[in-house]
């Protein structure tokens, strides 16, 4: 409790109205500075983050498209259906789609974002450490090349025979006839073209998370007798168990959102809807059609279905690696 | 099994960790090592346990190299200085992972986990994980997941350091009896001598890489081969005072400004030889030294620490300061002047030079 007298910094006793007037004004500054200081963020987000997905979330229930775009009062709930999402489920292509989908995500997750770079996080930690870290380097290189300069890159890589470099080995082992490789075999392009950016990210996260484990631990399962193979199994995975479950998460739902790098490299081809996936059909449903009319509220509905089916891949995650438990051990070792 | 190096060394780029060490332990023997941080222990220790690739010199297992012989070939148990028990398993996996390795039956897996967990006196922590247990009782889960595959050495780097002082007295007696009735051949790492002298048979003292002399803990107290290990072994420390070793009508004698000490004949003699100049190194033990009104070196008492059953006398000697253990009672207060009297058959002569003992035979 403050003492009479003692309110200011010592200041001569100001007139009691002045006085309070001041002391409101403060306070009012000290509650507002706060948000003042958030303000810039605020806006961003809200501006191009959440009103966005309010009006995609709204968009999905209309049929807004290109032909009734400034006459469909589409904000009002009376214009709002489920037709879209009926529309979508009825697809003749929607079982392909979420087929492609799930193959896309699955296999690049499997054998790249997850499996590779834990694969590279293994050998460039029990290798000499400047190799290591040169080779990590250099795998990021794909993720800081422009994607567009990426893409031209592998399509040159895959081109038919005199210039398709892959082709060029393939002819010498006698493999092949020399097609345009994206043609024949356009999904194991997705994939790697995918999987080498993925890799990248699950490799630096796995590989400082080995590093961080004590040495100790990893020389005392070598005395008790296991090969590094056995101590890979027992000891090391184990303890990146927290990254593993982060990777595989975060990966899952940027996989499922990807699309531009299947755009550049096949647009969904080169057969009908052969390699669309869900993210890519939101795409071309909204922004681009063979008419040149595009449809806005139905490819909002593709998008925010896409949504729900990642907050529910998500929560199988956490069940699934035991979150709750993850967070309860403690992680600093108490010895 | 034994144990053997020959001209064994270790370079970590420009840091020679060890060098050029040789060593035998025999079969069943308890030896430790003993040294200062950072003086290459745990090197050795790794290179026993094949984690470390020796840059020159052999290890023998009984007449084998073992050189190229991969770890989990060695047959050796392991306790860590931070006891590395894995975290994510319970107590009864760390004991249980080197049999689950070698792929033993699980039926008889929780046999010997259970015989090796009691005999440890941890039967009942198996199914805890390592941070619900006190410093104490991860030390004896190490130590079981060590014992469990019945191995033909066991290494033990520093196990005790962790432990409050009063568990560790008691562990000591318990680990040196485990040792003897096992009869597994043992290396202790520690830098504590009291630990090596109490536990070992024989303690290797290392510093900067090399030995410094291996022998029994008495060998080592009495007949230091050089002035570190003098200095090293022994709590309060020996006192060192320099002076030069003169000859006078055929005798010899230790002098200094303030002290004139006549040697006997046999040690006066053999220091004599083995000198390479006059000016040598004198050693005496606190205990050595007797403290009295009537002769000896003129001294003034300069602090008197009691310690319960010693009383520890600091007498001021010139520049440098004697320490003393005597007996209660013991009566004289600080600045009374007193007299020390060496116990000659006691003391120890180093060359200045050296740093040898000169009172050793040469080899
Ligand atoms: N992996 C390594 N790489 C480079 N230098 C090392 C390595 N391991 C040890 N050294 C160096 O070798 C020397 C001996 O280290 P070591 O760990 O054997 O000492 P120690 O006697 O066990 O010490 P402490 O009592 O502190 O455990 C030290 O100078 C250390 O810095
Ligand atoms: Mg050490």
């Amino acid at each position: 409790m403050k003492k009479k007298g003692q309110t200011g910094e010592g200041e001569l006793p100001l007139p009691i109205s002045s006085k309070a007037k001041n002391r409101t004004f403060s306070r009012l500054q000290g509650r507002l500075a706060p948000y003042a200081f958030l303000a810039p963020a605020l806006i961003v987000v809200t501006l191009f983050f959440f009103i966005p997905l309010v009006m995609v979330f709204i968009l999905s229930f209309t049929n807004l498209d290109m032909t009734n775009f400034g006459i469909l009062e589409w904000w009002r709930p009376a214009n709002w259906s489920l037709d879209n999402y009926v529309k979508i489920f009825t697809n003749r292509f929607f079982p392909k789609i979420l087929g492609n989908t799930l193959i896309y995500v699955a296999l690049t997750l499997a054998f790249f974002n997850v499996g590779m770079a834990l694969v590279i996080a293994l050998i460039t930690t029990h290798i000499n450490r400047q190799a290591g870290f040169a080779f990590r380097a250099l795998w990021l290189l794909p993720r800081i090349t422009p994607v567009v300069v990426y893409i031209m890159m592998w399509k040159a890589l895959s081109g038919p025979a005199p210039m398709g470099i892959i082709n060029n080995f393939l002819g010498v082992l006698g493999i092949g006839r020399g097609e345009y490789l994206l043609n024949t075999h356009p999904w194991v392009f997705v994939i790697l073209v995918n999987g080498f950016i993925g890799a990248s990210f699950g490799m630096i996260l796995f590989s400082s998370a080995i590093e961080a484990i004590p040495k100790d631990y990893t020389t005392a399962s070598k005395v008790d007798g296991a090969t590094t193979w056995q101590t890979i199994r027992y000891v090391i995975l184990p303890m990146i168990k927290w990254p593993l479950l982060f990777v595989t998460t975060y990966q899952t739902l940027s996989l499922l959102t990807s699309f531009e790098q299947i755009m550049l490299l096949t647009d969904g081809g080169p057969r009908l809807y052969q390699t669309e996936v869900w993210a890519l059909t939101a795409y071309h449903r909204a922004l681009t059609s063979y008419f040149g009319n595009t449809q806005w509220g139905y490819g909002s509905a593709w998008a925010v279905a896409l949504v729900v089916i990642g907050i529910i891949m998500a929560i199988i995650y956490l069940r699934v690696f035991k979150f709750g438990e993850l967070v309860e051990e403690p992680k600093i070792d108490r010895l | 099994m034994k144990i053997a190096f020959k001209h064994l060394s270790k370079y970590f780029g420009k840091v020679k960790a060890v060098d050029n060490l040789n060593l035998e332990v025999g079969d069943g023997e308890f030896v430790a090592l003993l040294g200062p941080s950072g003086c290459g222990k745990t090197t050795i220790l790794l290179m026993i346990a094949g984690i470390y690739k020796p840059t020159k010199g052999l290890i023998y297992f009984d007449q084998r190299v073992v050189n190229n012989v991969l770890p989990k070939d060695r047959k050796i148990g392991m306790v860590f200085q931070s006891y590395a028990l894995y975290p994510h398993m319970a107590v009864f996996d760390n004991i249980a992972y080197p049999l689950k390795l070698k792929k033993v039956h699980r039926k008889e897996t929780k046999e010997r986990v259970q015989r090796v967990a009691d005999m440890m006196g941890i039967g009942e922590l198996l199914d805890r994980k390592p941070a619900q247990l006190s410093g104490g009782q991860q030390q004896r889960v190490a130590l079981a997941r060590a014992l469990i595959k019945e191995p033909e050495i066991l290494l033990l780097d520093e196990p005790l350091s962790n432990l409050d002082a009063r568990l560790r007295i008691m562990m000591r007696s318990e680990l040196k009896r485990l040792q003897k009735d096992l009869g597994i051949t043992t290396v202790f790492v520690t830098h504590d001598q009291l630990e090596a002298l109490t536990m070992a048979d024989r303690v290797a003292v290392v510093n900067l890489g090399c030995f410094q002399q291996f022998s029994t803990p008495d060998e080592l107290y009495n007949h230091p081969k050089n002035l570190f290990v003098a200095g090293f072994i022994g709590s309060p420390p020996i006192n060192f005072i320099n002076v030069s070793l003169e000859k006078s009508d055929g005798r010899f004698l230790l002098k200094s400004r303030d002290l004139e000490i006549p040697l006997p004949k046999e040690l006066g003699s053999k220091a004599g030889n083995n000198s390479t100049s006059s000016e040598v190194v004198l050693g005496i033990r606190p205990e050595h030294i007797l403290i009295n009104e009537k002769e000896g070196i003129d001294t003034e008492i300069y602090v008197v620490e009691p310690l319960g059953r010693e009383i520890l006398v600091s007498a001021k000697l010139g520049d440098s300061m004697i320490k003393v253990l005597t007996s209660p009672p013991f009566k004289a207060n600080m600045g009374d002047r007193v007299r020390l009297s060496f116990n000659l058959d006691k003391i120890m002569l180093f060359d200045k030079k050296t740093e040898k003992s000169l009172l050793l035979d040469k080899d």
